[in-house]
């Protein structure tokens, strides 16, 4: 009796994975999340969780950070609903700081590495630092995404020596929103406040991008140098050169690689250094 | 005496009832999570762990407190065995009180055990504990709190109604208990004085549940002040009281010719 419940219990279970696979197939073999959100409103949300809004709010940041990570391991360009979902975590737990300061990240970073909305970014960190004024890393990924993202160095400005009143800010806030003030968007300071970021990160996720954008401004300062000395050979040869490799051969120069090992292009027409097309630096 | 003995007893059925099963299911929760929480998302694992294992407490009591605390005098009615029982030296409200401790003594072990796990997971993920963490204690003391209520809800509807409306009775009270401060916000922006009144009524009237509800700060690792912990547990342990006494009149009352 109990060989045969066995088996049944074992054709059973082929059975539902026979099915599954089968439908799975005919649907799509991974089948893509819905992009609706059936509950649009935290404060709905927030509403019926009976009290648990803060367990809620972790389970809408993760849903959050596996639609981005999806959508970027597929490589799309739309993150329609990153913002509402960030948004609903934010609203069930307003102290979610996390999800402030990475969901910014996400919605700011250009396509398609991130959703290239960094006005809904400064919303999100704007509704952040009502509700968490003491925050003072808020302040400063804001006067961040105004810096980086949409060049505003005035409101960047405002926004890190806003952020530098608090006894906990980072000392360099307030020199950085003069320097700001004064050189504007000068590679400089964008290293400086990569090196920042870079420094203070707290976990991996953040340190990795603010190493990634160190790289490109690595990779623009040798474009910059390869670009003059390319230059100051035409006008030693008094011919224009058509690419880096003959540099190479005329032995003026080692074979230049940019920080991911890849070599650089030189567009002969422009007459600019290029990234190689391979090359895994980032492009913007 | 008599009390001690029924709540034993309760608790005893409880265990063989094999309501505790819910401590493995839980056991397996926080083990899965505080496993694969670091790799699906971004940020504090150790205030997911707490958010989740706080919650969870506060959720299987619950459904422990409304489930097995209707079943407590309808049961005994059902089997007649409390005709028995009744027909001894022991008075109808201890045989209530007996039910009533019976269980919380169950959900009190259940939520100790689970307190625990909780504070494994977190010694699992950062190998040492905080000041702070110390509040998970105190959210555990809360959330017991707020089952022995539960149970006092459900225990009053089964002393007149059948299990099932009992159910629904409790999950409603307990529903509307969450939605407390909304009545009253709805009740002060109102123009109208009798809304204004009724709101108010039924926020005095029904038990507020948001009272006990500090996970999320508990997570953020707020400081709560102390003054919060006593009056919420003073409120829940008053208004449990003050249902029990109002199950034992019923009782008292009830007929089983």
């Amino acid at each position: 009796m109990n060989s045969v419940l066995l088996m049944l219990l074992l054709f059973a279970g082929a059975g539902v994975y026979w099915s599954q696979n089968a439908i799975d197939v005919r649907v799509g073999q991974f089948r893509s999340t819905e992009e609706v959100l059936y509950l649009p409103s935290g404060k709905v949300i927030k509403t019926l969780s009976l009290g648990h809004n803060g367990l809620l709010a972790d389970v809408y940041w993760m849903r959050a950070v596996q639609y981005y990570g999806g959508k970027r391991l597929k490589n799309e360009k739309r993150f329609d609903l990153l913002d509402p979902l960030i948004g609903i975590a934010t609203t069930l737990d307003p102290q979610l700081i996390h999800a402030y300061r990475f969901g910014a990240i996400f919605l700011s970073e250009r396509s398609p590495v991130g959703a290239e909305q960094p006005e809904k970014a400064v919303a999100l960190l704007k509704r952040g630092i009502e509700q968490n004024p003491d925050e003072w890393q808020l302040y400063r990924d804001l006067g961040f995404v105004y810096y980086w993202y949409l060049q505003d160095y005035k409101k960047g400005a405002e926004a890190f020596l806003e952020g530098s009143k608090n006894p906990k800010a980072a000392a360099w806030m307030k020199t950085f929103a003069a320097e700001l003030m004064a050189k504007g968007g000068s590679r400089g300071s964008a290293r400086f406040l990569w090196q920042q970021f870079h420094d203070s990160a707290d976990n991996e996720q953040m340190k990795r991008n603010a190493r990634e954008n160190l790289l490109r401004l690595d990779a623009l300062d040798q474009m910059d140098i390869l670009r003059d000395f390319i230059s100051k050979i035409e006008a030693r040869l008094g011919r224009p050169v058509e690419s880096i490799e003959e540099l190479v051969k005329l032995g003026l120069i080692k074979q230049p690689l940019d920080p991911k090992g890849f070599t650089y292009v030189y567009n002969p027409q422009t007459r600019t250094v290029e990234l190689s097309p391979d090359s895994t630096v980032r492009r913007f | 005496m008599k009390v001690l003995h029924i709540a034993r007893n309760t608790f005893r059925e409880c265990v063989r009832d094999k309501v505790l099963y819910n401590l493995v299911i839980f056991a397996v929760l926080i083990i899965v999570s505080s496993l694969i929480l670091g790799a699906i998302t971004i940020g504090d694992v150790k205030q997911i762990i707490i958010n989740l294992g706080l919650s969870t407490i506060s959720l299987f009591g619950t459904l422990i407190a409304i489930f097995i605390g209707i079943q407590l005098v309808h049961k005994e009615i059902d089997k007649k065995t409390v005709y028995s029982l009744l027909s001894k030296p022991v008075a109808r409200h201890e045989f209530i009180l007996g039910k009533y401790l019976g269980l919380s003594m169950t959900l009190a072990v259940n939520v100790c055990v689970m307190v625990l796990g909780v504070f494994a997971a977190i010694l699992y993920l950062r190998h040492s504990f905080q000041v702070s963490d110390v509040q998970i204690l105190l959210a555990g003391v809360l959330i017991l709190i707020e089952l022995m209520l539960v149970i006092a809800i459900a225990l009053l509807f089964s002393t007149f109604s059948t299990p099932a409306l009992s159910a629904l009775f409790a999950f409603c009270l307990y529903a509307i208990g969450h939605f407390n401060t909304d009545i009253r916000e709805y009740g002060l922006s109102s123009d109208s004085w009798v809304t204004k009144v009724v709101a108010s009524a039924m926020y005095y009237l029904l038990p507020n549940f948001g009272n006990f509800n500090i996970i999320s700060r508990t997570a953020h690792g707020q400081f709560i002040s102390t003054q919060i912990y006593l009056f919420a547990a003073v409120y829940g342990l008053i208004y449990s009281l003050g249902l029990l006494l109002f199950a034992m009149w019923i009782f008292q009352k009830r007929d089983f010719k």
